[in-house]
């Protein structure tokens, strides 16, 4: 009875010896004084994304609650041979491209970057802003992030056209890698 | 000697009432459908349910609207009034108005009747006899040019609903249809099912050996609408028979159109959808989306399309280029998808849209405008 009691405390000290082990490699590089960047939105967006669905939504007919405001593309032209390539160096965005033949909706080849690093603490959908020039002045279009990856790799993506500030048809892509 | 003479006077009764068979007809029907008072006509009567009739049994009609042509019976010329026999318990009278009346067609109409007044009967009076009949005296060809309709039709059943077995007259008014002033023959070009089965084409092209018997489809007879002046045409057919279809292939519609001789005018496709066939819905011809700039993709879809009508076909014209092709899908959903700026450039600001259907009748012509986007 008393050997079991010594076993038992003896497992105890072995299961915590093992909780703290992975810890005792984990020093903080920032003991030492040096910067990390902090995990940004570019880590989650950028990369090679494949076209899964396209829709294109009729927003006047949306505005008025007129149906059918909605159809499919994905079908139709070469939409499902469609990807976007988001490419990043050391996290920071630099140029894009849009491969497979689709009608093209918004400039194939360009440069971007995202209207902020973070997601807004409001929840506003975050923008990637596209440039036709690396220095990025001279914009081509938008893309709103409306649904962010995370525990899957997939994207939404809305493009919006407007006409005197009003919008009056949207282009919905989801995306995955 | 009272008792006596009630009770003879009660054997005279029961022996006339015995006597007396009342006969009613099951129905009746008239070919054709609609007619003129100087075409032949026949009337028809099913006594299938009259018992007191034997199978063949002489009847004669005892007509006095608008009058009695023989006035009484039995009578030297009593055979003109007499019915002919048709087998199944069916009876039929095969006349022309104005020659058995002996009025013309305006003094038939001008009796103030509206309807034909008449019963059936026996030789002898007492051997069997209907109550009073009547058929609906109706000047069919003056209603039709009064409703102002360029086309229309009757069937033998008072709703106008039409069988493969149905006595199917149509009405033309060659004065209502665009490019048929002065025409003296018209036809009909015809098929069932939006011409998908047992069509029967009118070919003008065709020469036809004078004297070639008019059943014969490929005779221009067979097609041709009887001319009863100023215009107005009618014809008068059974539709398994005109087809020649049995009685059971499905028909779900007659389409035709009026042809002029030469195929010089026609008028559009025309349609009567065959009894129990619920109406097709209305066609939907869109544009998807409401507003559209050049930097988008244009749908046009159409809902609902009739047989024989697919695939459509589009010629769309923007900045000076012309493109023209066909529509995909069924006939529930036709559609098509325009990559704007691929097929027509930056400077394209409006689209010209001409939609067909298969047989190359406009469905569509319209402009539209392309929105400026920001």
């Amino acid at each position: 009875m008393e050997c079991m009691i010594k076993n038992e405390y003896f497992l105890g000290y072995l299961l915590l010896l093992f909780m703290i082990l992975p810890f005792s490699g984990c020093e903080p590089v920032t003991d030492d004084g040096s910067y990390v960047d902090p995990i940004t939105l570019y880590e989650k967006i950028g990369g090679n994304w494949k076209l899964a669905d396209i829709r294109q939504v009729d927003e006047t007919a949306k505005a008025a609650g007129i149906s059918p405001n909605e159809i499919d593309l994905y079908a139709q032209f070469s939409f499902g041979n469609l990807s976007i390539e988001l490419k990043t160096e050391n996290n920071r965005p630099v140029s894009y491209q849009v491969t497979g033949g689709a009608p093209e909706l918004f400039p194939n080849t360009g440069f971007w970057q995202l209207d902020t690093e973070f997601p807004f603490a409001n929840g506003t959908a975050p923008k990637i802003l596209l440039y036709s020039d690396a220095a990025k002045t001279v914009k081509t279009g938008e893309l709103s992030v409306t649904s962010m990856p995370g525990a899957k790799t997939e994207m939404e993506l809305k493009l919006t056209r407007t006409t005197k500030g009003v919008p009056f048809v949207s282009y919905m892509y989801s995306l995955k890698k | 000697m009272k008792k006596i003479a009630l009770f003879i006077a009660f054997l005279c009764l029961a022996h006339f009432s015995m006597k007396a068979a009342d006969i009613s007809p099951d129905r009746q029907w008239c070919v054709p459908a609609q007619y003129s008072m100087d075409e032949e006509i026949t009337w028809y009567f099913d006594f299938s349910g009259s018992t007191a009739l034997p199978d063949g049994g002489d009847l004669y009609i005892w007509i006095w609207v608008p009058v009695n042509p023989v006035p009484g019976l039995p009578d030297p010329n009593q055979d003109k009034v007499k019915l002919d026999y048709k087998g199944d318990r069916i009876w039929a009278l095969t006349f022309t108005p104005t020659e058995f009346f002996g009025m013309s067609a305006a003094d038939i109409h001008a009796n103030p009747e509206t309807s034909f007044y008449f019963l059936l009967r026996s030789l002898e009076f007492e051997d069997w006899h209907t109550g009073t009949l009547s058929f609906p005296k109706v000047d069919y060809a003056g209603d039709f040019v009064k409703s102002g309709k360029m086309w229309d039709y009757a069937t033998d059943d008072v709703q106008k609903k039409l069988y493969p077995t149905s006595y199917l007259t149509l009405w033309f008014n060659a004065n209502l249809a665009d490019g048929f002033d002065g025409v003296s023959d018209v036809h009909i070009h015809s098929g069932y099912n939006n011409f998908s089965d047992h069509v029967i084409e009118y070919h003008a092209w065709e020469t036809v050996e004078a004297g070639f018997p008019c059943d014969q489809p490929q005779t221009a007879c067979y097609t041709e609408f009887k001319n009863l002046g100023n215009g107005i045409y009618k014809k008068d057919l059974v539709p398994y028979e005109y087809f020649q279809a049995e009685k059971t292939d499905p028909m779900q519609n007659i389409e035709f159109l009026f042809v002029q001789k030469d195929w010089s005018a026609t008028t559009a496709n025309q349609t009567i959808l065959a009894a129990d066939v619920p109406p097709p819905p209305i066609p939907v011809l869109s544009l998807f989306p409401t507003n559209v700039s050049k930097f988008d993709i244009l749908t046009i879809r159409r809902t609902y399309n009739v047989r024989n009508s697919t695939p459509l076909k589009y010629e769309i014209e923007g900045a000076g280029k012309t493109i023209n092709g066909e529509f995909t899908g069924s006939l529930d959903l036709q559609e098509f998808y325009l990559n704007i700026r691929k097929e027509f450039g930056d400077n394209v600001s409006s689209l010209h849209i001409v939609i067909r259907d298969h047989n190359d009748n406009v469905i569509s012509d319209s402009v539209k405008q392309l929105t400026i986007a920001d």
